[in-house]
């Protein structure tokens, strides 16, 4: 027994050191293993940090590669599509090179058969508008008609092409002569374009090449813009008409030929070429009164090229009605009703409010010319607390007066100043000098605006189910702040204020008086920005 | 076909295209029949702006270059210079103005204007000849003797082989050998009769070649120039 106690306690002993021994030893080792493994992470990080940092640059490397390869993808891509373009760009230059070789040889062969003169002198009364213009404004007008179906482009473009050899006084662009300016055939097709400008944008009459008309067209318009020196309204009505007739045959409509529109396989006349300023002058020696300086609209001028339009649509018979009311003619009673409305709004000064009426004188002087031959009065409304029946008797007084001898008078003072040899030989440039200044002092400034009536649009019947209504912008004045265009097709008579400025009382006093005195009016406006958009 | 809702104010049709009566402004809608704006058929479009704002943007250009001169012309009477160096600086705006600014901004064929460019560019350098004459007493001809003779010639002669080679040009080209012709000889006279003192070879030289062109156009192209002649010179 003690043997094995001893034994027990011998092996106790050696058994605890060995554990003592062992647990140093387990120590030890952990402190190895955790310094190995702290070592090892150590290195493990190391390596992994170079293994990034060599990720990273093998990235960096590759994103580098790829952007130059990008880039020379997009070099090759940018350079392919420049010469893509190029080529698009050459082959577009080419095609309208033939087209416009193509375009001279037609023409100038039209020309030829025709027997048409190659250039015109400019007539009497547009000699004033090319020295008339300013930098953002030259006299353009608009006349526009608003169709019941909608229009086809491709159809409208050959009805134009085919439409204007007959109408060679329109097909025109200005050149600049030593003594005068002159027309001559432009040598640019006519572009049919899309309605996107503000009504009569003005032409670049410094392009010596450039069309002085337009035809835009939208969904349901058709329109026609012309520069005031090739002719005046109803001129552009007759050469609008024609286009139309042309446009619809083009369509598959049957329209019944009638005297009002003009066949486009016709010869052009010389009488629609004519100056009739310069046929029928004589030398009645008349004078014209004197005039004084009118009453001015005024108001916030907008942005140059920007023009405000109110179209209001009124009925031609209740109108005619309210017109037998007042015992006058429908012209009479509308402007009359517009110098009212501006006599009101008038508070001070001496000026009168003068409203210039253009006068057609192809009526009266059976003259067939498509440019420009009309005449003006001018009238006046002052006096002392008028009513609208006052302003009534005073334009039904001065339109009484207009007779052969007054419309005589008007054209022998037109052309006595164009006839003088002394005026004939003064170089271009200093009489253009000279019109402009007779235009800014004589011009504009006589007048408060302008009241252009077209009048009722003469067309064949098929035409009424065809079109819906006819408009005339006359566009921005000069140095007026207002003009305002009339016309009328079957019942419908449109009125358009065209405005320079921002405030429109006029053109509210003036529908609101139409409506007070029974008239239906619809209105439209131009500013859909404005006043709504979709 | 067109609808209209009714303006209250004003007692007209206002077409339904439209929120407010284009005559008063007021809101034409009604809100509680949830009404919103259609488009009718024949509405207006609504117009781009590009144009208006490109051509506000020419102004201010053109309005900035005019104040640099005003600027330059009213800092030189403040602190003045013997001689006043304004006159160089707005006579330089405006040769600038004509020949380059305004054919761009107008898109107008710089060929097409050379004829304009070059009387120009030779009056420029006159005036320059003759204010320097004036205010620092430097010998006078050097420009109206040589440089605007030579200038003239070089141009009558780009203006005839344009003519020549370009059918595009050729009537614009034509015209100006005409105008060169006629305004040469002018220039060769008063370089004879004004200023007999100064060298008049150069004169005779732009004169040759203006009407040795003008006859040779008229040998190669006589219809043309003729037609030409009658239409610009039409009284």
């Amino acid at each position: 027994m003690k043997k094995e106690k001893v034994t027990q306690l011998k092996f106790q002993e050696s058994h605890g050191e060995a554990v003592v021994i062992d647990e140093k030893i387990d120590k030890k080792n952990k402190k190895n293993i955790k310094k190995e493994n702290k070592r090892s992470e150590k290195m493990l990080n190391k390596q992994e940090k170079k293994a990034k940092a060599q990720l990273k640059k093998e990235q960096k490397i590759q994103k580098k590669q790829q952007e130059k390869l990008e880039k020379e993808k997009y070099k090759i891509n940018y350079f392919k599509k420049l010469e893509i373009l190029k080529k698009i760009n050459k082959e577009r230059k080419e095609k309208e090179k033939q087209e416009a070789i193509e375009y001279e040889k037609s023409i100038s062969s039209i020309y030829k058969k025709r027997k048409i003169a190659p250039w015109l002198r400019i007539d009497n009364a547009g000699t004033i508008y090319p020295p008339a213009k300013r930098r953002h404004w030259n006299f353009v007008y608009r006349i526009t008609a608003v169709t019941i179906n909608k229009v086809n482009y491709e159809t409208l473009v050959k009805a134009v092409e085919e439409i204007l050899p007959r109408f060679p006084s329109f097909n025109v662009c200005l050149k600049k002569g030593l003594f005068w300016n002159y027309f001559e055939r432009a040598p640019r097709k006519l572009q049919v374009i899309k309605d996107t400008d503000f009504p009569c944008t003005p032409f670049d009459l410094s392009d010596t090449n450039a069309n002085l008309i337009r035809v835009i067209y939208d969904d349901y318009k058709i329109a026609f813009e012309c520069f005031h020196a090739l002719s005046d309204g109803r001129g552009a009505l007759v050469f609008l008409n024609a286009l139309l007739n042309k446009y619809f045959i083009l369509t598959g409509e049957h329209i019944e030929p009638c005297d009002a529109i003009l066949n486009s396989k016709d010869m052009p006349t010389s009488e629609e070429l004519e100056d009739s300023f310069l046929k029928y002058v004589n030398n009645d020696k008349t004078k014209r009164p004197k005039e004084r300086r009118a009453y001015k609209i005024k108001g916030n001028n907008l942005e140059p090229g920007v023009v405000n339009s109110i179209v209001a649509e009124l009925s031609v018979s209740k109108l005619k009605k309210i017109a037998e009311a007042h015992n006058c003619s429908l012209t009479a009673l509308l402007a009359a009703a517009l110098g009212y409305v501006i006599y009101k709004k008038k508070k001070t000064g001496k000026k009168p409010v003068r409203i210039s009426v253009p006068i057609d004188l192809r009526t009266r002087f059976a003259s067939k010319t498509l440019r420009n031959f009309s005449s003006y009065i001018n009238v006046d409304v002052e006096g002392e607390n008028l009513t609208l029946e006052d302003c009534i008797q005073i334009f039904k007084d001065n339109f009484a007066k207009i007779n052969n001898d007054y419309l005589q008078a008007n054209i022998n003072a037109n052309v006595k100043l164009q006839t003088n040899f002394f005026i004939k030989i003064i170089p271009r440039v200093l009489k253009s000098l000279i019109l402009k200044n007779a235009f800014n002092i004589w011009g504009e400034d006589y007048q408060t605006l302008a009241f252009s009536n077209l009048g009722v649009v003469k067309a064949p019947k098929e035409f009424e189910k065809l079109i819906d209504r006819y408009e005339v912008n006359l566009g921005k004045s000069g140095y007026n702040t207002k003009s305002v265009g009339l016309i009328s097709f079957c019942d419908k008579l449109v009125i358009t204020f065209s405005s320079n400025i921002e405030e429109n009382e006029t053109e509210r006093d003036y529908f609101m008086l139409l409506a007070k005195l029974g008239a239906e009016v619809k209105i439209h406006s131009n500013r859909r920005d404005i006043y709504g958009t979709l | 076909m067109a609808h209209y809702r009714k303006c209250s104010h004003c007692n007209v049709d206002v077409s339904s295209d439209l929120s407010n009566c284009p005559l008063c402004g007021k809101y034409v809608l009604n809100d509680e029949k949830n009404e919103e704006i259609e488009k009718n058929k024949y509405s207006f479009p609504i117009y781009s702006f590009n144009e208006i704002y490109r051509a506000k943007w020419v102004n201010i250009i053109r309005t900035l270059f005019w104040i640099a001169g005003a600027i330059c012309l009213i800092i030189n009477l403040i602190f003045k210079t013997k001689p006043y160096y304004f006159p160089y600086v707005i006579t330089a705006l405006v040769m600038i103005s004509a020949v380059f600014v305004t054919p761009f901004s107008k898109k107008q064929s710089y060929v097409k204007n050379i004829t304009k460019s070059s009387v120009i560019i030779s009056l420029f350098l006159i005036f320059i000849d003759a204010y320097d004459y004036f205010t620092m007493g430097t010998t006078f001809g050097w420009a109206l003797s040589y440089s605007a003779p030579m200038i003239l010639s070089a141009t009558v002669l780009a203006a005839a082989i344009i003519c020549i080679v370009s059918r595009r040009h050729e009537v614009d080209m034509i015209k100006s050998v005409g105008w060169f012709t006629i305004y040469s000889v002018i220039y060769f006279l008063v370089v004879l009769f004004a200023f007999p003192e100064l060298a008049l070879w150069p004169s005779l030289v732009f004169m040759s070649v203006a009407t040795g062109w003008f006859l040779l156009l008229q040998v190669i192209k006589r219809n043309l120039l003729w037609k030409e002649l009658r239409k610009n010179l039409h009284i």
